[in-house]
């Protein structure tokens, strides 16, 4: 038999058995969807949260609601969530404000009911594939020893053919399988923190643009006097 | 005023997430490959191998000297070097004759070299006219192909001297074996020393457990030694025993 083993990782993975590979393989292909959907979120939050910071500048300085408004509809594929939220309410107000008959608490409830839709669908566009990195972080180690598990049980398996066992009798097999472990821990441990962290992020516009909402409201009650 | 649904707009950098997804696994694949390299390589016991009958591996160069000096540097020292005022331009000739006209000239010191080399110049300058250049050139060839063939037989000697001791430290011999019967077997081998199949006996000693223990032997010793000059293996090689010839 022959004891000397050149444990580099080709050779670990190539060694392993089948099943060990197909994990291998999905859990790879889970790493790589889980650190596109980190990048995409991260470019995406971050740049929810310059364009919050734009607008509210832009809106706090005091400028003419009805000139926000226009650039809002102008440019509106390049706005930014909180810009979307106001030209809802904004439009709804303008139209609900032309009909005499309604008075100022029913305008601006309507308005309040369009800026809240919007609200919802920005956020829960903010808030879409962090439920997939949840799974990743939850999941992937138990995908990862299962493997380990399995090319265990294959080590273990070959003890029975040798008369006298020792450990290098199952040391490469164990090296095999623990790979498992390993490429499962690095899809699940990014994804963990990432998770934690966007979930805060989202979290935190999503604070933004609720007082934000409750403050135009009541910019838009002022209007009536 | 027309209605718009105020959809989301997908926020950008598809292709930087994705090319930055790539790089980390390459990263991670790097790592991995050049971090991850655990060796189990126990410490090699050093195995020395003793061959008798053939003092040739470590004294080589004198021995080849020696037995063709009486036949060779007649021939070569005065047809070699003409080549040299005649086709300058081909170096390895001449680098040859500075090699073999030193063991031939044993006695003279250093110093006394340059000398007898220019006399020696002078003399194939004279004798230079008479020989044709092709018959030379022919002439060395054949040298050349005879010294290959002696050096490959010598090393294939060498070599299966090697085989034999190796197999007879393996053999265990049986206690009822009466003189030094002589045995002989057949092996195929493979270029890596391994052996194929089943060594066939040629010749028994007379003693079946004797043969069996041989035969045992040769399957012990496999892979058998690689010879030292590759041109030198056989893949089939007759091997003579003599158990008791030490």
């Amino acid at each position: 038999m022959n004891i000397i083993q050149d444990l580099s990782i080709l050779e670990l993975v190539s060694n392993a058995s089948l099943v060990v590979k197909l994990i291998l393989a999905l859990l790879v292909g889970v790493s790589f969807t889980s650190w596109y959907w980190i990048f995409r979120k991260w470019f995406a939050l971050r740049d929810a949260r310059i364009r919050t910071d734009n607008f509210e500048r832009d809106f706090w300085s005091g400028g003419d609601l009805n000139a926000l408004y226009q650039s809002a509809v102008n440019d509106r594929h390049s706005t930014g969530a909180q810009e979307r939220i106001f030209e809802a309410g904004y439009r709804e107000f303008i139209k609900l404000r032309g009909q005499k008959a309604l008075d100022p608490a029913t305008v601006v409830d309507g308005a309040r009911r369009a800026m809240r839709a919007t609200y919802q669908r920005e956020a829960d566009h903010l808030e879409s594939h962090l439920a997939f990195l949840a799974s990743v972080g939850s999941v992937s180690p138990y995908i990862g020893l299962f493997g380990t598990v399995w090319g265990i049980m294959h080590a273990f398996r070959g003890l029975a053919n040798v008369s006298a066992a020792t450990l290098a009798n199952v040391a490469p097999g164990i090296a095999e399988a623990l790979v498992a472990t390993a490429i499962g821990l690095f899809a699940a441990i990014p994804a963990v923190v990432a998770y934690n962290r966007y979930a805060h992020d989202v979290d935190r516009i999503s604070v933004r643009f609720e007082s934000f909402m409750e403050e135009f409201s009541n910019i838009l009650q002022r209007q009536f006097k | 005023m027309r209605t718009v649904l105020l959809q989301p707009v997908p926020a950008p950098g598809k292709t930087a997430a994705m090319v930055l997804a790539v790089s980390v696994h390459l990263a991670l694949t790097v790592f991995l490959f050049y971090g991850v390299n655990w060796q189990t390589r126990p410490a090699m016991p050093v195995e020395v191998e003793l061959v008798r009958g053939e003092p040739a591996p470590p004294l080589a160069p004198p021995e080849e000297a020696k037995p063709e000096a009486p036949a060779e540097p007649k021939v070569e020292v005065t047809p070699e070097p003409k080549v040299e005022p005649r086709l300058p331009p081909e170096p390895p000739p001449k680098a040859d004759i500075e090699r073999k006209v030193k063991p031939v000239k044993e006695a003279p010191p250093k110093p006394r070299y340059d000398p007898l080399r220019r006399q020696l110049e002078d003399e194939i300058k004279q004798t230079a006219e008479r020989k044709s250049v092709a018959a030379i050139n022919q002439e060395q060839a054949t040298l050349r192909a005879a010294r290959a063939a002696a050096q490959r037989q010598r090393a294939e000697r060498v070599w299966i001297d090697r085989i034999a001791a190796k197999i007879r430290s393996n053999i265990v011999r049986p206690g009822n074996v009466a003189g030094n019967p002589e045995a002989k077997f057949t092996v195929v081998l493979l270029p890596d020393g391994s052996v194929v199949g089943e060594p066939k006996m040629t010749r028994s000693t007379g003693n079946s457990a004797l043969d069996a223990a041989i035969e045992r032997a040769i399957k012990k010793s496999d892979p058998l030694p690689k010879p030292d000059d590759p041109s030198a293996f056989q893949r089939e090689l007759n091997i003579t025993f003599k158990p008791f010839e030490d």
